[in-house]
This record gives C-alpha cells, structure tokens and sequence, in this order.
C-alpha cells in the first residue's frame, strides 16, 4: 500500500529555483521557461496563470521532469531531483503527479476505470491484488464516484466523470503534490463546481500542496491560495490571491484582470476596439521585459534589460515602474 | 422597432433507436431587434448549438428541423426546408444572416491565402470581379482592425495569431453586411484579453450596421457584459427569457439560480466558500420524457406538478421563465446575491 506521509518532511513540498526550459526550434532555441523560481508548502494551492503560450504548461511539466531542463533546481519532498536518472526519480514520482485538461486524451479507451486507476499501484508494484482493488475502491469513493464506475469505460462517463477519474488516478500513490493543468477548464459551471469541491476535499483531508495552472482567473482567484503570473517564459508578479484580486501591481496583471468576463461596466460601448496583435509578446531571448509590446508604461529601460524579480513582503514583482511595498 | 430575428416553436431533432426522434430542441421562440444582442446560455447538450445551425439551415443531414415561425429580415422561412430549398437558404446566409464560428482554424482553409477566402466570401453573395472582391476584402480586413491588412491578405491562417484568425472569420461574416449575426461560443479558444479585444469589435460592429446579434455561449461572464436579453437553455427547452439586468439582478428559474451560483464569486473573504453544486446531470437525448420539467429531478424547490405538468413561460419582471414556482421565486430574491456577475 502507498506509505503514509512522513511525518518528518519539511513543510516545503516543492522547491524550484531559476528553472529554465528551452526548446529547439527551426530559428533556434527558444527559451520556454525563463528563470523562474517557486515554492509550494503542505496543503497550499498555488496558481499559475498567464495566456497560452506563457510556459506555465512547460513548467508543470519540467517539476515532474517530463520535459528537460536547461537549468535550475527543482527539490521535491526534500530532494533534489534535478540530475536523478529516470530510474532513480521513479520513487519521487509517487510524491507528486499530473492531471491533465482532457480526461479522455489522457486515460486509455480501452481500459476499464477500475483497471485505470489501479495502473499506477501496478506499475509501483504496490500492493496484493486484493489489496490494490480495496484501494481503488477508495479512491473512487474519495472523488465521489460510485463503487460500480470500477466496471465502465471512459466514454461511458460525462465531462466531470472523466475527470474524476483522473484525479484519483493521479492519487493512487499518495502524492504530496498535484499538478493540475487546466484540469477544470473543459467543464461546465456546475460540473466544474463539483470537481473544484472534490479538490477542496481532497486537500483538507490529505494535506495536498495544488499547482493550479490555469488561464481562468475566476478560478484561480478561488482555488489559490498565492497567485504566481506567468508571461513569456517569466514570472511578473507573485502575491497572496486577495491582493493580487485586488490591487494587481504589474501592468500585465492589471490587463489579464480588467479582460475577466463579468468585471466589466454594463453601459456598453465606451471603449474603442484596439486592433489585433495585441497578444504579442517579446521572446524570451531577446532581453528587455516581456509586456514591453503592450505596455503603456514601457520605456527605453523596459526594452534594453529585463526587470529582475523583486520580492516583498509575501510577493515579488518584476516591473521598472512598480515597486511592491514591503 | 420590428425584429429582425423571430422565431417560435422552433424545434430541433435528431434520429434514435427504432425510428423514434430525439429532441434536441423543443419549441423554441424569441425575437432580435435591429442591434441589440440575445444571449444564447447553457451548458454541454442544453440545444444551444443545434439553435444556431438551424437558423442558419446548417444542421446535420440527419437532423429534422421544424417551426412555426421563422422570420429573419422580412422574409418567412419556417415552410422552406434547406434541402428542398436550398437556394433560398444560401441566399439567407450570409447576405441576411451570418455565423461566426468558434474555431476560426477549423473554419478557414488552410491552403488558401486570407484574400482568397475574404474575397470568395464576397463572391459567394455578389456578382462583383475578383479585382473588386479582393478590394473589399481588404476593406473588411481593416474594418476588423487587423495590424498591416495588406500583408495579411497575402498570409495563411497559420501565420496569424488566435485573435487575428478569428478578426479574419469576422471579416468573412460581414462581407454581405448580414442583418443578423450567429456567433457560436465565438471568443471561447482564445486568452480573455484577446476576447476582450474581439467581443469589443463585435459590439462596435454591431453598433455601427445595427445587425442583431445572437450569441451563443456557456460563459455566463461574457453574457453579464455583453448581452441586452439573455434566453437560459436546459436540455433543448428555454426556461427563462429575460432582460439581462433582470436575470442578474434576481434569477427567476431554479436552474439559473443555480447556474449562478456555482461560478467563483470574485472577492471573497475568510474561509474559502464552497461552491453550489447542482445534483444530478443533465438528461441525455434519450432520457428526455415530454411530460414535466426537465429540470424537476435536480431541482431544489421541486413541486409534485413539476413532474407531470410542463409549466408554459409565465410573466416575470423584464421577460418571462418556465417553472410552476414562478409567482414565489422572483420576490424574496435580494438583488446582492446575484450582482456579482
């Protein structure tokens, strides 16, 4: 059966420090995630926001070493696992896991809930059979499914179903830690109320530490407890989720914020609509601040070198024009 | 001012087992004016889609189609079926009525440049050169404020972003100046920013040819700031029909109450809130009995006719809702509660 939580793990689940991802493209590399450093402790929700494209996906996957690093360090539980071997990092992977948008891109067709679920405890070769199937049993029974959703496949399930399955899939081994990419986006209102509750559960009963990645501000804002926001490649701004709500400081943040659906003045028809490519970001190797294409405040400052990550109080901010008071 | 949409007892189906019909939509009525935007809102399976396709005569061949009424810019429609008249249809589309699809990658051609498409949208309508069509193209591609329009004449829809792409499918909507526009969850692949950006053209081109605007949308935030009249879809019927102001400011049927209150409230103090599930799921096609509410099995203020009687849309402030509840739910409702969109 997965252990029990050590007792004796420091309060820090997740440690990463200057983690940088780059990909190869056909005009070269092309720096993914730029330097970013992030903490998660036991039981907390972090939540990384930003627009497709920013690298939060990338750097979901690097912590869990799904894709490779180019630099940095990431310590999982208290270990180092940046230079681990595939084979050395399988015991670390029980410590935290992935759950993906889509449930049924990510869970096999053919294979019942019952089987799928199990797979990991197999593949970790956790547990008698008996014992493997009590555990599933249990872990449907924790994401509210009933007992005989053992028995069908995905296709058989809703949306919300589906990802329920992922979810107690990805805590067949008693993780510390979920990543959570766009795990609710796919849903509706009321299913995804459902799943975000299940999570909520979930977390006050095991202690679970949340990477929430997600484009939805909403629910990001009710989910995280610290916000991180993510445009190309960087971080820019970092805060507890009521201040960040609040009182955005980064400019970027101040536009993500302003764009949410339902914030807006219900007398219509005030703004001028701007023109398109106005999601243009400045690449990651080009130096200078990525907002500087879009940035009302951006000088020649802003373009030459880019803004170091200033922390505060319990935030950071990389702005030239900003400053997070202390 | 007359609609320039209006549609009732639009119904929708689709073939079962046994040569029985699955209803996907059921006696469906409401009426645009010149301007103004009717929401469309629902979740996955309410019929909300399936609304707009047969508005547009653009449902699947194995969908059956049927009303007593629809009317769009003048002209009645309900007794042409688009396969024993499609002429008539195609002359409906695009030069009175329009759509604007979700996936602008999926709706443009990847192997034709944005001129050719543009242009061939304004052939499709006018009897114009192609010199002409390409020059309106590249008007239309400036009215959507796309960035160097000359350029993106000649560019493939791969080379533009999400936000131009879809600025691109507007373009395409508009080339035979439609009196209605469908949009179809238009904004919902792209950032909030970049939706921001296209709802706001959206409006400005509406306010600027007073073409109707049907949107079409499960995000109940875009409907607080966009629409003027919002239609609440559950499981192919409407149960409520209201001003928007109104439908925020106290929900009058219990599926929009609950609705409503499953999104994150912005703002939040001390414990993290629980959100308010509604129980149950939402009826598949074949589960969908004639009799009653659709919405009694999941219903928190359920009365034993719910289940037998179908309520008919009675009277509430600024439209009118489906539920036999009705008379009771509007009135205690404090408007805080819901303000919040």
């Amino acid at each position: 059966m997965p252990p029990a939580p050590d007792p004796t793990l420091c309060d820090t689940i997740l440690e990463v420090h200057d983690l940088s991802v780059d990909y190869a493209s056909p005009h070269g590399r092309m720096r993914a995630v730029d330097r970013v450093s992030l903490s998660i402790r036991r039981g907390e929700t972090l939540g990384l926001v930003g627009e497709s494209g920013c690298g939060k996906s990338t750097l979901g996957r690097a912590i869990l070493r799904l894709v490779e690093l180019s630099a940095g360090t990431i310590r999982l539980a208290g270990t180092d696992v940046t230079g681990l071997s595939r084979a050395a990092l399988r015991p670390l992977r029980r410590s935290a896991q992935m759950v993906f948008q889509d449930p049924l891109a990510s869970l096999d067709p053919r294979w019942t809930v019952g089987r799928l679920v199990a797979e990991p405890l197999v593949i970790h070769g956790l547990g008698s059979r008996p014992e493997r199937q009590a555990r599933v049993r249990d872990l449907l029974d924790r994401v509210g499914l009933p007992a005989e959703a053992v028995g069908r496949f995905p296709h058989e399930m809703s949306g919300g179903q589906r990802q329920r399955v992922g979810i107690a899939r990805a805590l067949a081994l008693a993780p510390q830690l979920l990543i959570l990419d766009e795990a609710v986006s796919a849903l509706d209102v009321s299913v995804q109320a459902q799943v975000l509750n299940v999570l909520a559960d979930l977390q006050a009963e095991l202690g679970l530490a949340y990477l929430f990645i997600s484009h939805d501000l909403a629910v990001v804002d009710h989910v995280a407890d610290r916000v991180a926001v993510m445009l190309g490649g960087r971080l820019v701004e970092t805060g507890p989720r009521a201040r960040l709500a609040g009182n955005p400081l980064h400019p970027y943040t101040q536009e993500l914020l302003g764009a949410v659906p339902g914030h807006r003045d219900h007398s219509r028809g005030r703004q001028e609509a701007r023109e398109a490519g106005d999601d243009e970001v400045r690449p990651g190797g080009e130096g200078g601040c990525p907002f500087v294409p879009r940035c009302t405040l951006a000088t020649g400052q802003c373009r030459a070198e880019a803004p170091p990550l200033r922390a505060a109080g319990s935030g950071s901010l990389a702005c030239h024009h900003v400053a997070l008071a202390a | 001012m007359d609609p320039v949409l209006d549609v009732d007892g639009l119904s929708v189906s689709f073939p079962g087992p046994r040569g029985t019909r699955l209803p996907a939509v059921e006696d469906l009525g409401f009426a645009v004016r010149p301007g103004e935007t009717l929401a469309i809102v629902g979740e996955s399976g309410c019929g909300k889609s399936a609304t707009a396709l047969a508005l547009l005569g653009l449902l699947p061949a194995n969908a059956a189609a049927t009303a007593r009424r629809l009317r769009i810019a003048g002209t009645e429609l309900s007794s042409a079926d688009p396969r024993s008249s499609p002429e008539i249809w195609r002359r409906q589309r695009g030069g009175r009525i329009a759509m604007i699809f979700q996936e602008p990658l999926t709706a443009l051609n990847p192997v034709l440049t944005i001129g050719e498409q543009v242009a061939e949208a304004v052939r499709a309508h006018e009897l114009v050169s192609w010199r002409t069509a390409r020059g309106r193209a590249l008007d239309l591609l400036r009215r959507v404020r796309l960035p160097s329009p000359e350029r993106c004449l000649e560019a493939y829809p791969h080379q533009l972003s999400g936000g131009m792409r879809q600025r691109v499918v507007i373009a395409m909507a508009l080339a035979c100046r439609p009196a209605v526009l469908v949009a179809d969850e238009p904004t919902t692949a792209l950032d909030v920013t970049v939706q921001a950006r296209v709802l706001d053209l959206i409006g400005e081109i509406q306010r600027e040819t007073r073409a109707a605007l049907v949107l079409i949308t499960h995000d109940l935030g875009v409907v607080a700031d966009r629409a003027d009249r919002v239609l609440v879809m559950y499981a192919g019927r409407a149960v409520e029909t209201r001003h928007a102001r109104d439908l925020f400011a106290a929900p009058a049927h219990p599926y929009t109450r609950a609705l409503l209150a499953a999104r994150p409230r912005p703002g939040w103090t001390g414990p993290r809130p629980r959100l308010a599930e509604i129980p149950g799921r939402v009826p598949g096609l074949a589960e969908r009995g004639a009799a009653g509410c659709r919405f009694a099995p999941r219903c928190a203020s359920v009365l034993p006719d719910c289940h037998t009687l179908r309520p008919g849309p009675r009277p509430v402030a600024g439209g009118e809702a489906a539920c036999h509840r009705v008379a009771e739910t509007t009135e205690p409702e404090e408007p805080a509660r819901a303000a919040c969109a």
